[in-house]
């Protein structure tokens, strides 16, 4: 195919979120020792920046190359290092993940299938709750698409909702899978980087405070392990959704 | 916190005779009405005025130990600082900042150098400490006791640790 020529600009991507390494600033009467040491050890850069004391805690101040990315008050940053039961779960205190995620999306991560799903899930729930824009799911094959069957089925119902789900056409075309999901855009392609990346992007519905993405690419020669990066951050989200959009 | 008994040694180069203005910046009472010093009361309302507002009183705040600061600092600054009070759980986005470095630039800076505690240079948009500090510390160190009750119930607690300094 001809597209085999471009077919790792997703790895771009990855790419650049390695190279384009966050910085993290704590504003606080203190050095934040437990917080430095967490994502330092991520390879990220925190640095201290004294704060009188308030009551407050101070906060968290994410860059990217000098940009401002976002901050977060360090009451919240904190449960990065030290989860409470509610940040972990996918049920209550949404409100939670969206600032957590700014950091999360400071780390470049090597994941498991099986956290991959954890972190596709809470996506697809964002997705689901605003119940409007474009989520593009890569699933790698089609044939795992039965196995989410019960959330896709979910999220197609969401009428102002476009679902497009991506992955090597391993199974019968025809009316077995337009069945399954007949109101999602199945793109069935044969490509490499669709083989071997598993992407979820979802453009916020018009608000870019939900826009997130999880992209990873499978590890040679690991199956079953991925390398890749959660964004929160709207413009990288726009340019995978554009990607993908004008690609397949 | 020690703000109390901050010197009046520089307080002579704009007001050589008033003794009152210590006690009077503590209570908040003008003192121009009742003989003292008119001058340092318009300047204890001044700074009285500048505190009224959280933009401002954080702006003095980080501005206190650092002199001077430039704008994007002062607005990562104060839109994370003014997140962090809050009792929500909410982020700061790029365009919340940019709300904030907007209103400082055109109101919050600019009624702030109205003061004779601080300058603002509009052209390379930097914000100053002026003169003496004398007057500002023990009210500041107030201001940082009061916050610290107020902010400190919002929700019932204070933020993990580094309360103390």
């Amino acid at each position: 195919m001809s597209r085999e020529k471009e077919s790792c600009t997703l790895r771009k991507f990855v790419d650049e979120v390695a190279t384009n390494r966050r910085t993290i600033t704590v504003y606080a009467p203190e050095p934040d020792e437990a917080l430095a040491e967490h994502f330092e050890t991520r390879g990220v850069t925190v640095a201290h920046e004294p704060l009188p004391a308030d009551g407050s805690g101070g906060f968290v101040v994410v860059t990217a190359d000098g940009e401002f990315v976002g901050s977060v008050p360090r009451r919240i940053a904190r449960r990065v290092v030290s989860p409470v039961a509610a940040d972990l779960g996918t049920g209550a205190e949404k409100a939670h993940w969206l600032p957590m995620n700014l950091l999360a999306d400071t780390t470049f991560v090597s994941f498991d299938r099986a956290q991959l799903l954890a972190a596709s899930r809470e996506i697809e729930d964002r997705a689901y709750r605003r119940a409007r824009g474009t989520l593009r799911t890569g699933f790698q094959s089609l044939s795992r698409v039965p196995d989410q069957r019960v959330v896709y089925d979910a999220l197609v119902e969401k009428p102002d909702l476009d679902v497009h789900i991506y992955g090597r056409p391993d199974v019968p075309t025809g009316s077995d899978r337009e069945a399954q999901l007949p109101d999602a855009t199945i793109h069935a392609e044969d490509v490499p980087e669709i083989r071997r990346f598993w992407f979820i992007v979802y453009d916020g519905g018009g608000d870019d405070r939900q826009a997130c993405a999880l992209l990873a690419e499978e590890v040679d020669g690991d199956p079953g392990s991925f390398r890749g990066f959660w964004t929160y951050d709207p413009e990288t989200v726009a340019d995978l959704d554009d990607y993908l959009d004008a690609t397949y | 916190m020690g703000g109390d008994d901050a010197g009046e040694s520089d307080r002579g180069d704009r007001e050589p005779d008033s003794d009152d203005w210590t006690a009077e910046s503590e209570t908040g009472v003008s003192g121009g009405e009742d003989g003292h010093s008119p001058q340092v009361s318009d300047e204890v309302d001044a700074l009285f005025d500048a505190l009224a507002d959280e933009h401002r009183r954080l702006v003095l705040y980080y501005l206190r130990d650092r002199e001077s600061a430039d704008l994007d600092e002062l607005a990562t600054v104060v839109s994370g600082w003014l997140q962090a009070r809050a009792p929500d759980h909410d982020m700061v986005t790029p365009d919340d900042r940019e709300g904030v470095r907007t209103a400082l630039h055109h109101v919050q800076l600019p009624r702030l150098a109205d003061t004779s505690f601080v300058s603002y240079d509009r052209e390379a948009q930097v914000a100053t400490l002026t003169g003496t500090t004398d007057l500002l510390a023990p009210i500041l160190d107030q201001s940082l006791a009061d916050d610290r009750r107020a902010v400190g119930s919002v929700d019932g607690r204070r933020g993990p640790g580094g309360d103390r300094s």
